[in-house]
């Protein structure tokens, strides 16, 4: 294996190639790199995958190090924001963002599949791409936007968008939105803006 | 109805609004030359094309089928006849009549360059257009598409070779540089047009955005146009309600996920959208100003188990698509004249019927060219057998054509696509692969 020979130790002899292989500096970037694909854009900026490939290598592969290591990358928190969300990401913080009873989390199911993705059914057994060519679609979009809308017509009444944006959005809150929410013809129609929102689309 | 509000947005929106929508390739009209269409259906999970298609004049095939296999045409439940050697499966009855009409030609022992047993690495192959599985993010359609954008923009001023996805998202045949979109029936209410209004100002500075959701309410325009002009047609007064449209069939369309592995859920009874999505395919594709290439799948081929015969699983699955195919030529009308539609799938199937009365991951299979542009009435197969000597890897149907001939003959004699964007961008390193020239009508 990659030029080095292992004693027929049984099983043994499998954790120790699976030893080795998990320290080569290759495994730590190739794992860095798809980390940094999936949370922070989709053409992974080459230092934040350094930085994360090397808490990988001096942690001897401590995950949560190496988590540590991707949030505190500049890069994860850049703006403009670089990475449209997965469906998953979409309606997770959705449901986050609103507070939403997790025993309506079922509900949710149903938009996984409008909006191209539906839970345990990738088209690989590597799992849903990491690129978002794969769930950018146009008839997506307007299937996140009409999703949104049935939220926002389900919380509007009790949920202040002009209060909870600034909070979900933070600095990425921009002037045109704020103005858009402010402006909403009613509570609903102010939760379906931030939603559709270029912000909250993105991470 | 919620779909007309959306429309009425686009029409008077689209004045106002402008910016967004000058982005959107489904707004230009292009000029009045009678255009060709393609229609591309990918039959994901790997279609038996023994069955599809059997060669029952072949001395192996009843062996190697035993209670799978299809009688010759003339006794109860037998192949349609073609040529004599090869037959179609008993449920494509429209397909059997394009034969006739001079419509279809049939490809057989037929295979993209993959050569392993992987539905997702043999999709990519197909879809890719190159010889190994993710060697590219691109389609070959998509890049196809995109030297047709450049070319005719450069003498027309306006973009031409514009396609539609069937489906929330594009698959990756339809991926890259070209300008595409993507349409898939609505099952939550429609948006109102102020709400839709603020979201595309909301968007002007976000090009990616802006795009898509001008993309989004131009192909609903569209597809709400046809469905209306279908119940204006008489043919269904009930046009747009689900239950109206539907056909119950136990294969799924338009998923975007590519199939499951074989133990894939059947949806047997659920109701299915074949109907409104064909109508939705023939609604962008007949229009002047509508896109010329549209695309959808269909799932449910990987028959490892109690495939069936004349009848059974796959039968009622081939009558549904064949049903799908018959309503997409009376939808497009006289456009079906300038039509040719694709069936093509990943690999085929084994020669033999396994243990479970089924079929496993195989190698050549068939494919399916219709339409009024083409020049149909023919087998194209340079049959290999089916003796145990002839099988590839003494298991599967010998691939003796390669299926990137079959679509380089498609997009340069249908689509018009240059020689050397064939050859350099859409299928690198395919020169193996000949042309198959004379496919349509002169």
């Amino acid at each position: 294996m990659l030029g080095k020979r292992y004693a027929d130790a049984g099983y043994d002899q499998g954790v120790a190639v699976l030893k080795d292989l998990a320290a080569k500096p290759a495994t730590a970037h190739f794992i860095a790199t798809k980390l940094v694909r999936h949370f922070v854009a989709d053409d992974p900026p080459p230092r934040a995958v350094e930085r994360v490939a090397n808490a990988f290598l001096s942690s001897n592969g401590h995950l949560p190090t190496v988590y540590r290591a991707l949030i505190e990358s500049q890069e994860a928190w850049s703006q403009p924001l670089a990475k449209y969300k997965t469906p998953n990401d979409y309606i997770v913080s959705t449901f986050r963002g609103l507070q939403l009873p997790a025993d309506r989390g079922r509900a949710s199911l149903a938009a996984f599949e409008v909006m191209g993705q539906r839970t345990y059914s990738p088209g690989s057994p590597a799992g849903w791409p990491d690129r978002s060519a794969d769930w950018d679609g146009a008839s997506a979009l307007i299937k996140r936007i009409e999703w949104a809308d049935a939220v926002g017509q389900r919380v509007g009444s009790r949920v202040d968008a002009k209060e909870l944006a600034p909070q979900l959005l933070g600095d990425n809150l921009t002037p045109a939105t704020r103005t858009a929410i402010a402006r909403a013809a009613s509570g609903a129609q102010a939760i379906t803006l931030m939603l559709s929102a270029p912000e909250f689309m993105r991470r | 109805m919620g779909m007309l509000k959306r429309r009425e947005f686009l029409q008077t929106g689209a004045l106002a609004l402008g910016g967004a929508f000058l982005t959107s390739r489904l707004a230009f009209a292009r000029t009045g030359t009678s255009k060709s269409r393609f229609v591309f259906i990918i039959m994901r999970g790997a279609l038996d094309g023994l069955a599809a298609a059997p060669p029952y004049g072949d001395p192996d095939y009843a062996g190697l089928r035993r209670e799978l296999a299809l009688k010759a045409p003339g006794t109860p439940g037998g192949a349609l006849p073609l040529n004599g050697f090869f037959g179609l499966h008993p449920s494509l009855g429209f397909l059997h009549d394009s034969y006739t009409a001079q419509e279809l030609v049939v490809f057989h022992a037929i295979s993209s360059p993959y050569r392993e047993r992987s539905h997702f690495d043999g999709q990519d192959v197909l879809e890719n257009g190159t010889l190994q599985p993710h060697a590219v993010q691109t389609g070959w359609l998509n890049r196809a598409l995109a030297s047709l954008q450049a070319g005719h923009g450069k003498e027309l001023g306006v973009p031409a070779g514009d396609g539609v996805a069937l489906g929330q998202n594009f698959p990756l045949v339809m991926r890259g540089p070209a300008s595409v979109t993507s349409w898939s029936p609505s099952k939550l209410a429609a948006l109102d047009d102020d709400t839709l209004e603020r979201i595309t100002d909301l968007y002007a500075g976000d090009p990616l955005l802006a795009s898509r959701l001008a993309d989004a309410l131009a192909a609903d325009a569209i597809a709400s146009a046809a469905a209306e002009g279908t119940a204006a047609d008489g043919a269904a007064a009930t046009a747009g309600s689900d239950g109206a449209m539907a056909t119950t069939a136990p294969s799924g369309v338009m998923s975007t996920a590519a199939h499951n592995g074989a133990a894939a859920p059947l949806q047997r009874g659920k109701p299915l959208r074949y109907t409104e999505v064909v109508r939705a395919a023939a609604g962008f594709l007949r229009r002047a100003d509508g896109p010329q290439v549209a695309v959808f799948d269909t799932t449910g081929w990987d028959t490892h188990a109690n495939e069936g015969s004349a009848e059974g699983q796959l039968a009622s699955r081939l009558a549904a698509l064949d049903a799908g195919l018959r309503t997409l030529k009376e939808e497009l009308g006289p456009a079906w004249a300038d039509t040719a539609v694709l069936l093509a799938t990943e690999f085929g199937r084994t020669a033999a019927t396994n243990g479970t009365r089924g079929t496993d991951h195989g190698t050549a299979t068939a494919a399916f060219l219709l339409g009024g542009a083409v020049q149909g009435g023919r087998v194209i197969a340079d049959w290999p057998g089916l003796s145990s000597r002839a099988l590839y890897q003494g298991r599967d149907l010998n691939p003796t054509a390669d299926l990137r001939s079959v679509l380089k003959g498609v997009l340069s004699e249908h689509l018009l696509v240059s020689s050397s964007a064939l050859e350099s961008t859409v299928f690198p390193n395919s020169a193996d692969a000949r042309t198959i020239k004379g496919l349509f009508r002169a």
